[in-house]
């Protein structure tokens, strides 16, 4: 069974957004990335600097290759890089290391701590993209249905972007909640 | 087109606007969030108070050059870290852009300061400069400065005037706080406690 153009498109476009923002991110804030990719303890020193503008064009391409239907490299590759990040957190969350930022281009500057929630995140993303990649049934789209998957693919970024949001506000709410016990336990004599 | 793909095409707008809407109020949380975060540092009791006169004078860098804290001409942010400590490295960034600014309204020193001078931990120090590229003539290796301070918990900062008087201290967990004990220094409340009591 191949998968229809309409859907494909929906995930293309969300997957594509995501890259996108992700390495937006790296690229306005190289040192801050160099910090964290440095901090995730996994790649060689050396290898750094390489990886600091690579990982970003990376994202880049397959973000550009992930608008193409025809092509299903792209929606494989990315499913690949978005693995390859969820391993990187799990490892790190293997040693222990839950304070590392995930430098994945979360909202405002907050940093965004590795979670088993951001690992299973990318799992769900790399699922959504192996679907994508499916052989596509090509056919003609009528105006309405151009314009309900134009709809659609916004309706999931947003929702996407919203769910993204809910999980820095309750890393947030963490800290504050953390912050005040220890302003009580202080403030006793 | 007929009454069903015309219903359709509104159910989509719906569902945008109804995801522009959601997607508004989880950032209006967050703002709120950050709204409501601690105002000022939090100041512990012991050790010297905001007020008193600093208890070190000198430091010796860890490329062995001498900083002054107190020279009559400029302020000292001393910032208390370690390599291990993963809500320093966050602040380091933030203690940057937040000396650039308050360098523009006042002459200011930053200086990081950690214990550990013993050989192995050194060359932890050394690799920690290395990796974020921290200043070596304002990095302390010295427990007794630590000591002095009463430094339990880390981040902690503590802001010292160019006379040498301690006018805001407290644990700094974010850019909020670093900016509240310049904000204190400005408007004479010491911490977050204070502020408490009073607001």
């Amino acid at each position: 069974m191949s998968l229809d153009i309409s859907l494909s498109l929906v995930i293309r476009c969300l997957l594509a957004g995501i890259f996108v923002r992700a390495a937006v991110h790296k690229i306005h804030n190289p040192g801050a990335f160099r910090g964290q990719l440095k901090a995730y303890r996994l790649l060689p020193d050396a290898l750094v600097p390489a990886f600091c503008w690579l990982l970003p064009a990376a994202e880049v391409a397959i973000a550009t290759g992930m608008l193409v239907p025809t092509w299903p490299y792209p929606p494989l590759l990315g499913a690949l890089l978005l693995l390859l990040y969820a391993a990187a957190m799990g490892i790190n969350l293997g040693r222990g290391r839950v304070e590392i930022d995930c430098g994945c281009g979360g909202p405002a500057d907050w940093p965004q701590g590795i979670s088993w929630h951001l690992v299973a995140r990318n799992v769900a993303l790399a699922g959504f993209a192996l679907v994508a990649a499916q052989p596509t049934l090509f056919r003609d789209l009528s105006m309405l249905e151009i314009a309900s998957t134009a709809l659609a693919s916004c309706a999931v970024l947003l929702v996407y972007g919203a769910i993204d949001q809910a999980l820095v506000n309750t890393r947030r709410h963490r800290r504050y909640v953390y912050l005040r016990e220890q302003a009580i336990t202080e403030s006793k004599p | 087109m007929s009454g069903l793909e015309i219903s359709h095409l509104l159910l989509w707008l719906v569902v945008v606007v109804l995801c522009v809407l959601v997607f508004a109020l989880m950032r209006q949380i967050g703002v709120l969030h950050e709204r409501v975060f601690p105002a000022g540092a939090l100041m512990t009791n012991r050790g010297p108070q905001a007020g008193d006169p600093t208890p070190v004078r000198q430091l010796a860098a860890i490329d062995n050059s001498i900083i002054t804290i107190g020279d009559g001409h400029r302020s000292t942010l001393l910032l208390f870290v370690a390599p291990a400590c993963p809500v320093c490295k966050e602040l380091l960034s933030v203690v940057q852009s937040v000396a650039r600014t308050e360098s523009a309204r006042q002459p200011l020193q930053v200086v990081l300061a950690s214990d550990g001078d013993t050989g192995a931990e050194t060359e932890r120090h050394q690799q920690f400069i290395r990796d974020y590229q921290l200043d070596r003539r304002r990095y302390v290796l010295s427990r007794q400065l630590g000591l002095a301070f009463v430094v339990e918990k880390l981040p902690f900062a503590a802001l010292i005037d160019a006379s040498g008087l301690i006018r805001a201290k407290g644990l700094v967990n974010s850019r909020e706080h670093l900016e509240s004990l310049f904000e204190a220094h400005e408007r004479g409340v010491a911490s977050l406690q204070e502020f408490l009591e009073h607001g």
